[in-house]
């Protein structure tokens, strides 16, 4: 269909002009091959409907499946689900095209010329592939120790596999380098919490009730259009029904901030000097929750005495930020006012160098003003990780206890020591994510398996990394596996029954882990029995509330931890006086049972490293340009570091916080920030499925209209960016609703995608400049020229 | 008769484009091709970002079906869904052209016109369209025009007036002021 614009105009209002991106993609693919498996007809009725959940993102959507002829034809929402009631986004459903794909790896691949090179790869055996691996494994573990073996569960699997079988192959394995997605999507708000509530989730369920139910939203660094539609949606209308107020934070005008009543463009890698000098002003103005601080807050004084002297004012906050003086204290005055009012943070707050102490801010914002204990407030940010299902135990006397000290949490503090051999080498690599698109410093990236004696990728589709890696092992996403999916961000799993059998010659992730380790001479623990996804369920859940019973006497097939005993009942929202955290003792489970703003052992766990929990910094380029304090790092990722106090025990390196004299560096006029495209896409994997990739096609670069004046550009044009570490091309949008000073461009293209290619924004980013405490990368502050390519 | 119609909230829309996707899978729509698309409308001078979902205005008056040179395209009496009997449609086009929402569409591989039928098989088994039970925004609903133009209003809301002369049955609610 073609839009007139007669009555288009009419349509969308007078003077529309339409955005540039989201037209038709027209990829090096022929068109006519990508039909929806019904080969145009209507979908059939089918023959059986089975409740299953989504395997994408962290709104855990419930899904009726409906299948016909074993054959999966379409996926609608599930009425039933409180949370979705029914609602699905592009992702949910398309979990048909994820199946029926004809770019799936079909077969084990075996790299046998050089790396690079689709045409390096033979096919192989699962036989063959994973004795050769498993040979491999147990030479690396001979010659260079258990520690040597890295392995990055990422990806959408399901979690049976991905966080139980996989721990325990870890534990017989005796590596500490196990790892999520975690560092590299919003690790650093569970640790934030954890370190001043004293447990990782938000306090909020995703219902109407909870977390629909404020007066007052503020959105940090969320899109949550883009991230959790359908719980957006839901809030989206709360908010015009009861007329709620929504405010969000956001350098551009996302998806969710044109919704907003009030949108505050902050410059990239501030939020934690507005949420400063919100408490300064809350404090100034006595508006402060005494009674609550009082009764169940450790650690206001020492704030408010540092705020002080500090002069985080709202004055020095507008400097900082951008956001005048006044929109802070109107918005300090009317969250400490309302009493349900809820803050929530995501990504834009986690990827950055000061994501552990931003977090703690905006936590101490909801403390000092009393916004815990009841539904519909607090502060809380997105994907904060599970709680424990359970998991298949390993006898004490065959654990593994590693010798050697992790080498930091996020799994790209392993690529010196792959490259270096220090402090000591990384030799073994499985992959289970999108390393040669989604983790920062690209270039350097792919120097790193040169030197490992094995590297191993799992994935459902090919990517940059099946031409790098040495074997590639096919894996069965979703209903074809069964099992798990991800935990969303209010703490529910659902449960997929193995719907269909696996296609081509495909396996899922927990047969894969099942037979290596049987390889690994473990088959004693990994038992034949637990290929069967109801089965490994009712093994793993034996001390805790996640058994199959209990998944399938829901109508919606989804539990909500914590259920720390078999009968343990589901609760809604945490930390109140009633339920605090299933599981945990008190409130807070903090050691005080208190919210810990400030404790004197939090004091030196800080110190430890060189921090100060309430002093704000900026990321290092925005620091270096703006003459803004930021930090010098101390240790790097080839050091010995010292032993983080926060995050478990892990190396962590040391920093310094610099104030700069002024400006120091130069020739870089611009801010660049990075994060989702739009809702239909999350990272790498849905550019492998037509309908998703054609609903943002390409490689943007969000652009305010004065600058392309400026550099000459019109919408449409690709146009270079230049960062510290390289450059990108991608495809102007120019658009009035983000920042002058600030471009935005979206991650998980890459080059090797089939319908668009473009070279990925991670060429630009800096795998060295993390946060200390979280070990999280800073995606989303870094410096850059623009100009017409 | 009594009209069906679907209601676009413009302040509901969040962008998602579930509604695309859940018409194509639904109705076998390929890439490339749509029954419904959602267009993302810059904003201008200090406005918002919009999103506009636009199915079919099944209109009182449809222009396609004055165009139709075979008459293959109806209006269905009983509740005002304009529907194209693929049967009698020679691929001439001439209802694209005319169609002034650009709604109508073409399937290249059958050469005939294509386009939003508001999920009139789905309509027959007493279920809603695909677009509108997916819709994560609650911004669309279907039903009889005149039942939700009520809801519409006792919310305090304003129909955006989009005729241009084909009396569209497709309604969208203007965003809120400020
Ligand atoms: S919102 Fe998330 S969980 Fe729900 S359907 Fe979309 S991707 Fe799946
Ligand atoms: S599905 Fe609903 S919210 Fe999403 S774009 Fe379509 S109309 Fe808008
Ligand atoms: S009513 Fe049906 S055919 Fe029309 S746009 Fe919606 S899903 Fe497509």
């Amino acid at each position: 269909m073609k839009l007139t614009r007669r009555a288009f105009l009419k349509v969308a209002g007078v003077a529309a002009t339409v955005a540039s991106m989201p037209l038709t993609a027209k990829g090096a693919e022929d068109l006519k091959t990508h039909k929806p498996y019904t080969e145009s007809g209507i979908a059939p009725v089918p023959e059986k409907v089975v409740t299953s959940g989504c395997m994408w993102c962290q709104n855990g959507c419930s899904m009726k499946v409906h299948v016909k002829a074993g054959r999966i034809v379409n996926i609608y929402g599930n009425p039933d689900d409180p949370v979705t009631g029914g609602r699905l986004c592009p992702k949910g459903q398309n979990n048909v095209n994820v199946l029926y794909n004809k770019y799936r790896l079909k077969a084990p691949l075996k790299r046998i010329g050089p790396r690079g090179d689709s045409s390096s790869y033979k096919e192989i055996s699962w036989e063959q592939a994973l004795t050769e691996i498993s040979d491999k494994l147990k030479a690396v573990k001979d010659k260079y120790g258990p520690e040597s073996l890295a392995w990055w569960v990422a990806g959408r699997s399901e979690s049976q596999a991905r966080s139980g079988l996989s721990g325990t192959f870890q534990k017989l394995y005796g590596t500490p380098h196990r790892e999520g997605t975690g560092p590299f999507c919003n690790f650093a708000g569970g640790a934030a919490s954890n370190s001043i509530l004293g447990h990782n989730n938000p306090p909020w369920t995703y219902t109407r009730e909870d977390f629909g139910g404020a007066d007052f939203y503020m959105f940090v660094g969320s899109n949550m259009a883009a991230s959790k539609p359908v719980m957006f949606g839901a809030v989206n209308d709360e908010r015009i029904k009861r007329k709620a107020k929504l405010i969000v934070v956001d350098p551009r005008m996302s998806e969710a901030a044109s919704r907003a009543d009030v949108w505050l463009p902050i410059r990239p890698s501030t939020d934690m000097a507005l949420a400063l000098s919100m408490i300064y002003h809350i404090i100034e103005k006595n508006l402060q929750n005494q009674e609550f601080i009082n009764d169940k807050v450790l650690g206001f004084d020492k704030l408010k005495a540092f705020l002080i002297e500090k002069k985080y004012t709202p004055e020095w906050a507008e400097k900082v930020t951008g956001i005048s003086a006044t929109t802070i204290k109107e918005i300090a005055e009317e969250y400490a006012k309302t009493e349900k009012a809820i803050i929530m943070g995501n990504a834009g707050l986690s990827h950055h160098t000061n994501s552990m102490l931003t977090h703690r801010a905006f936590y101490m914002l909801a403390a000092v003003t009393g916004h815990f204990g009841k539904p519909s407030m607090g502060y809380g940010c997105g994907n904060n990780g599970g709680t424990s299902m359970g998991s298949i135990s390993v006898p004490k006397e065959k654990e593994v206890k590693p010798k050697k000290q992790r080498l930091g949490k996020s799994p790209v503090a392993w690529v010196e020591p792959m490259i270096t051999g220090k402090p000591y080498p990384i030799k073994a690599f499985m992959s289970m994510g999108n390393p040669f698109v989604m983790w920062p410093d690209q270039e350097r990236i792919r120097t790193a398996l040169d030197n490992l004696d094995v590297s191993v990728y799992f994935s459902v589709f090919p990517s940059v990394e099946t031409t790098y890696f040495d074997y590639v092992l096919p894996s069965s996403p979703w209903t074809e596996s069964g099992g798990v999916g991800p935990v969303s961000d209010e703490r529910r799993f659902a449960f997929n029954p193995q719907i269909i059998q696996p296609l081509h010659q495909a396996k899922p992730e927990r047969w894969i882990f099942i037979e290596l380790a049987k390889k690994m001479g473990w088959g004693d623990i990994f038992k034949d029995e637990y290929k069967d996804p109801v089965k490994l369920q009712k093994a793993m859940s034996k001390k805790t509330g996640f058994s199959p019973e209990r998944f399938f006497a829901k109508k919606e097939g989804a539990l909500r931890g914590p259920l720390p005993a078999p009968d343990a009942p589901e609760i809604g929202t945490l930390y109140t006086e009633k339920h605090g955290v299933p599981g945990k003792k008190g409130q807070f489970p903090r050691p005080s049972g208190k919210i810990e703003i400030w404790t004197e052992q939090l004091d030196k766990a800080f110190k430890n490293q060189g921090l100060n929990p309430f002093e704000f910094y900026a990321d290092p380029e925005i620091g270096m340009k703006d003459g803004l304090p930021y930090l010098e790092y101390i240790d790097d990722d080839t050091s010995e570091g010292v032993t983080s106090q926060l995050i478990g025990k892990m190396r962590a390196r040391r920093v310094k916080v610099k104030y700069p004299a002024g400006p120091e560096i130069s020739g870089f006029d611009m801010y660049l920030t990075t994060g989702r495209p739009s809702a239909s896409q999350f990272h790498a994997g849905t550019h492998w499925v037509w309908n998703l990739n054609e609903q943002m096609p390409d490689q943007y670069c969000m652009i305010h209209p004065e600058k392309a004046i400026e550099i000459g550009i019109s919408n449409g044009d690709k146009v270079k960016i230049e960062g510290i570490k390289g450059h990108v091309l991608a495809k102007a949008w120019v658009y009035e609703g983000i920042r002058k000073d600030t471009i935005f461009v979206p991650h998980g293209y890459s080059a090797e995608q089939p319908f668009t290619q473009w070279k990925s924004i991670n060429f630009i980013t800096n795998k060295d400049k993390r946060c200390p405490i979280s070990d999280q990368t800073n995606y989303k502050a870094l410096i850059c020229r623009v100009s017409k390519a | 008769m009594s009209q069906y119609t679907i209601m676009v909230d413009l302040e509901r829309c969040i962008g998602c484009k579930s509604c695309e996707s859940a018409c194509k899978l639904e109705n076998g729509v390929s890439e490339g091709r749509y029954r419904t698309k959602v267009i993302w409308v810059n904003p201008q001078k200090g406005g918002k970002l919009l999103f506009v979902s636009s199915p079919c205005m099944h209109c009182g008056k449809p222009a396609c079906k004055q165009a139709c040179p075979t008459g293959a395209i109806y209006k269905r009496p009983e509740d005002g869904v304009v529907l194209i009997d693929k049967a009698r449609c020679i691929g001439c086009r001439y209802c694209a052209w005319a169609c002034p929402y650009g709604a109508m569409g073409f399937d290249e591989d059958k050469m005939v016109a294509d386009k939003c039928t508001y999920c009139a098989h789905r309509l027959a088994k007493g279920e809603q369209p695909a677009c509108v039970v997916k819709c994560p925004g609650h911004a669309l609903s279907f039903g009889k025009a005149s039942e939700l133009a009520a809801n519409a209003r006792s919310e305090g809301r304003w129909i955006r007036n989009i005729d241009v002369g084909t009396k569209p049955s497709t309604v969208y609610l203007e965003r809120l002021k400020p």
